[in-house]
């Protein structure tokens, strides 16, 4: 009688579990799907899952359309999010290591600052800050999208400076000890240690910077600049929308995410519950 | 640390390696794809910019090639192209708030107004009058200085529209024994119109098989207008639309939708007229591209609501920011991307009418397999027996309250949906309208003003439009 309870239990457990798996896969299907339907297919009357007829003219007209260069889009996007990541990382894991392993005056206050800096809007910042790239000549280029992310992100310092706090201190005193200095202590003590949290702030960071829009969007005019989803916004108007290639588009553009989500995926559900950030 | 340590040499060397070899990927992917080109010594450069789809941006850089052939060359001046992407206007007007727009950029035609008395964009009537380089405008339709001038002044020039018309399905007028009119001087009466809507629609029951008409909520206006009423009264002191004959016009018109002859605004009306399921919808010029090559459509007059067929075009159009580089290079590119070679490519793609009417009349414009009757879009910039088919609609201030009140929020979905009834939708328009008139204290010179503290008017005697 219990045996078969449980059986009813999780038989029950595993039918919610698939009903909310399929509601959360629909939309990746349904974007697949239509990456290889014809233009009067992807919107019918009579909705279906598999293409009828299948063809490959989105992608092909995605990466020969004459005026947009997607790939060089890809190529944009990789490097950009490969150099804030190695920056931020570098950078962050710096400051994080002063804050949370050295002594000095103001240390406490300079951190308070550092978060009080999170309390201010993103777009209020954007005016001043363009105006400020305007003057140094510095729109239409990458070094917006690439080197602010890196010196300014308080969130990296923030989570690190949590993650080297959980170290014990003692390991820094036995190395002070054997005469190392805090270079040394931070290379070979804290960085080795902090493996969790350096990647799970790689990997927020992949996914915020592969997938920022307004950055893009504001800063480039150069469409060999411009990164994927700049490039994917071209498809969607006003007026219309031209669902074939953007869904093409958008299944090329999410396929580093997925790699990354499958390679690092413990490192998603860590950083989630680290910084209680979705 | 210990040989079990996370960041060995080796793993570090093969993180950095693995970084290294994405990064020289992304690099290498980066370089795939064409240069941006400048304009060669000696050259003037523009810059253009745009919203638009890669169908709309390949035919403004064919567009662009066009008329460097045609005049541009000669000048030494080089357009130089810079897409922008989508529905944002987001960074095209912080462009204009920093000082970095295109040196010629074309916008949203709402916008005009509000860059014109904020001071951003450059009066164009003198350069548009000016005997060597102005534009010989016998030879555009007449919206091409009325359609979105600001207070009568020219502040930006639209060199096609995308006309509003009545898309319809030839194989359901002919089943139904219809023959569509083909002129906006000879439209359906409403009585016409009326009878065609219930004979097209097919219903089981309470449920509709075929629907014999869809619209869209800015059709409104081009009702109220054709039943001869107009969008303010008394010098621009009070919301018009309140004759008894707009009440009735579009009361017969939102009937369609409460007895099922149309489907209600939330249905898409795209898959309905691929599926030869809806005999007519309004729409503009770029959904014929959308069309189900299945489907054999063309194009006819709105009909008269009763009195005129009126219809209501949209325009982006072309400004030229006070902070172009070489504002004279600037207007000689946008009269060089107005000009024939320019207009056909446009006209080629049917992207919109193109303004040049000797172009909008060609076969370039008309000769396509679809739509037989492209004369009803040209039609739609032009007048009929004196007047405009385009509704006049007003800008600024009170033209965007106009539009809340009427074509966009709350009200106007409510009535469309059928949840309202047509008194009661003109009365909280009307009263939304005469409080934002009363709030501004607005009246007919109020526009002027505006334009005037803005440091707008370079040249406040000059109006093209008045000549």
């Amino acid at each position: 009688m219990r045996g078969d309870r449980r059986i009813l239990g999780s038989t029950a457990t595993y039918v919610v579990c698939i009903v909310v798996a399929l509601i959360a896969i629909g939309p990746f299907l349904w974007m697949l799907s239509s990456s290889f339907k014809e233009p009067g297919d992807v919107i019918s009357l009579t909705p279906h899952l598999l293409p009828n007829p299948f063809t490959f003219d989105n992608y092909v007209y995605l990466v020969n359309n004459g005026v947009l260069p997607f790939i060089r889009f890809l190529g944009n996007s990789a490097y950009i999010t490969v150099l804030v990541i190695i920056g931020r990382l570098m950078v962050c894991a710096l400051g994080a290591y002063g804050f949370a392993r050295l002594q000095f005056r103001g240390r406490d206050a300079a951190f308070g600052l550092l978060l009080a800096s999170l309390m201010i809007p993103d777009m209020l910042m954007v005016l001043p800050l363009y105006s400020a790239y305007v003057k140094a000549g510095l729109i239409d280029t990458h070094f917006p999208l690439i080197v602010p992310p890196i010196v300014a992100n308080t969130f990296g310092t923030f989570l690190l400076r949590q993650f080297f706090m959980t170290i014990p201190k003692e390991y820094d005193e036995a190395a002070l000890v054997d005469g190392a200095s805090h270079f040394r202590i931070f290379v070979s003590i804290i960085l080795p240690l902090s493996k969790p949290a350096l990647a799970t702030l790689a990997v927020l960071t992949f996914v915020n910077v592969w997938n920022d829009f307004f950055g893009p969007l504001v800063y480039l005019s150069d469409v060999n600049k411009f990164t994927v989803p700049v490039g994917l916004a071209f498809f969607q108007t006003q007026d219309s929308t031209q669902y074939g290639p953007l869904m093409a588009g958008a299944t090329l553009a999410i396929i580093p995410t997925v790699l990354v989500f499958v390679f690092a995926q413990k490192y998603f559900t860590r950083g989630i519950s680290m910084t209680g950030i979705k | 640390m210990t040989s079990g340590s996370l960041f060995t040499r080796r793993r570090l060397l093969q993180s950095g390696l693995g970084l290294a070899a994405a990064g020289v990927a992304g690099t290498s992917l980066a370089a795939c794809g064409g240069s941006s080109s400048g304009a060669p010594a000696g050259w003037t450069e523009v810059t253009f910019s745009s919203v638009g789809d890669p169908t709309t941006q390949k035919m403004f850089k064919d567009m662009i090639a066009a008329a460097q052939k045609e005049s541009l060359d000669e000048h030494k001046i080089k357009i130089v192209w810079k897409p922008a992407p989508g529905d944002d206007w987001a960074s095209v007007m912080l462009q204009f708030a920093s000082g970095t727009a295109a040196d010629l950029q074309r916008i949203d035609d709402d916008r005009v107004y509000d860059l014109a008395t904020n001071g951003k964009i450059l009066q164009l009537d003198k350069m548009m009058q000016d005997a060597t380089n102005g534009f010989d405008l016998t030879k555009y339709s007449p919206t091409f200085t009325t359609k979105v001038a600001v207070e009568g002044y020219q502040f930006s020039i639209t060199p096609g529209m995308s006309a509003n018309a009545l898309y319809y399905n030839k194989k359901l007028f002919a089943d139904a024994g219809l023959t569509a009119p083909t002129s906006w001087a000879e439209p359906w009466s409403w009585d016409d119109f009326d009878a065609a809507v219930k004979k097209l629609t097919k219903k089981s029951g309470s449920r509709t098989d075929t629907y014999g008409l869809q619209y869209a909520v800015n059709t409104i206006q081009a009702t109220a207008y054709g039943a001869g009423d107009t969008a303010l009264y008394n010098n621009q002191t009070e919301c018009g639309y309140g004759k008894p004959e707009t009440q009735d016009a579009i009361d017969k018109q939102v009937s369609y939708i409460r007895e099922g002859y149309a489907p209600t605004i939330d249905v898409e009306y795209l898959p309905l007229f691929n599926a030869g399921k809806l005999a007519m919808t309004w729409q503009a010029m770029d959904i014929s591209a959308q069309i189900s090559k299945d489907v054999d459509w063309d194009v006819m007059p709105w009909p008269k609501t009763p009195l005129f067929a009126m219809t209501k075009n949209y325009a982006r159009t072309w400004v030229i920011p006070k902070t172009a580089k070489d504002p004279q290079a600037a207007f000689l590119a946008m009269k060089a991307l107005c000009g024939k070679a320019a207009s056909e490519v446009m006209a080629k793609a049917q992207f919109a009418v193109p303004a040049l009417i000797e172009v909008a009349k060609s076969a370039a414009f008309t000769d396509h397999p679809r739509p037989k009757t492209a004369n009803v879009w040209a039609e739609a910039l032009g007048n009929v027996a004196g007047k405009p088919v385009d509704v006049p609609f007003p800008r600024g201030p009170i033209g965007t309250a106009l539009a809340d009140s009427f074509v966009e929020g709350t009200n106007a979905n409510n009535l469309v949906s059928g949840k309202l009834a047509t008194a009661d939708y003109l009365k909280r328009g009307r009263d939304a309208v005469n409080a934002e008139i009363k709030k501004r204290g607005w009246n007919g010179t109020k526009g002027k003003e505006l334009l005037e503290k803005g440091g707008a008017l370079a040249d406040p005697d000059l109006k093209v439009a008045a000549k």
